[in-house]
């Protein structure tokens, strides 16, 4: 593996997340990316996964530390977000990821139009265009995995891999 | 003549301009809240309650370098309003999506949104120090009104 200063970054937080802390991790992870990268848009677009999955992580964390993981290896991003949620919650995670994760290109382009066009929002302030964009984006399998906790509280894990110029 | 509505920007909120007094109309900056609905329901509620009431001829402009999937539907929402009421109106009211040159994501972006209306939004590439000196003017507006 080439760990060049400029091939190889790895951003990582455990802890709390407040709002304060998810937009200074947004601030880092675009402040490290167009330091690494050439292309704006590619820059948007990684960003914008880790984003979306720190959202979900905010809006359904039930109690505890979330743990994020970036890291940016020759041409490739892994992102990963593990959080506590309610068994609801963490279920209805898995099923929506599974529903995106078995649609093709056309079908995930449809649905987040729909979604995008229907005027409602979820309870805690969703848009449900998460998932769909990151589909749209990454055109790769998202990894989701929830752990029964308690009866009532679940380990969330979300992985994406995406390659990019 | 109706009200205006300022809201003065954060590093996660947009600054919003709506001033039909002085002709502008306008909201620009990053948009990642906490809670989508919540920031943008006052910019709902104006919209439905004074654009019949904005003149004809004028332009509400959209600059957002970066924003969330959540406030792109609150700002579909937005854009929606505006091209029904102003057609309710029977008023031509356009819309600048504005955008840095070749920042490709949110020129996309705006053709995704385009291609959702009825009329399509008018897509205005700006210098980085353009996109600088009009989000620095309308945040001064805005923190000067909301001070006051």
């Amino acid at each position: 593996m080439d760990m060049s200063p400029t091939n190889k970054h790895l951003t990582h937080y455990e802890g709390r997340l407040s709002s304060e802390v998810r937009l200074q991790i947004t601030e880092l992870i675009m402040a490290v990316t167009a330091a690494s990268l050439d292309k704006r848009t590619n820059v948007k677009r990684l960003c914008a996964v880790a984003i979306e999955l720190l959202d979900n992580a905010q809006r359904y964390c039930s109690s505890g530390s979330v743990l994020f993981n970036w890291q940016l290896v020759s041409g490739q991003l892994m992102v990963r977000i593990e959080n506590r949620a309610a068994r609801m919650d963490a279920l209805r995670m898995v099923e929506a990821v599974d529903a995106v994760n078995r649609m093709d290109r056309a079908q995930v382009i449809e649905a987040f139009r729909a979604q995008l066009t229907n005027s409602t929002f979820g309870e805690k302030g969703g848009a449900g265009l998460g998932f769909l964009d990151i589909a749209r984006k990454v055109e790769r399998p998202i990894q989701a995995e929830v752990t029964p906790i308690t009866e009532e509280e679940y380990l969330c894990r979300n992985e994406v891999h995406i390659p990019f110029d | 003549m109706p009200p205006p509505l300022y809201i003065a920007g954060t590093r996660s909120t947009p600054t919003v301009v709506l001033d039909p007094a002085v002709g502008r109309f306008a909201i620009a900056g990053n948009s990642l809240p906490e809670n989508t609905p919540g920031f943008y329901r006052p910019v709902m509620d104006w919209l439905e309650a004074h654009l019949h009431a904005v003149p004809a001829g004028s332009r509400f402009t959209f600059l957002l370098p970066y924003f969330n999937t959540s406030s792109m539907k609150a700002l579909f929402m937005l854009l929606r309003t505006i091209q029904r009421i102003s057609g309710e109106a029977g008023k031509d009211i356009a819309i600048g999506w504005q955008v840095e040159e070749d920042d490709e994501f949110m020129i996309e972006a705006g053709e995704n949104f385009s291609s959702l209306l009825d009329h399509p939004l008018q897509l205005t590439p700006l210098s980085a120090d353009e996109v600088y000196a009009t989000t620095r003017a309308l945040d001064a507006a805005a923190v000067q009104r909301t001070a006051t």
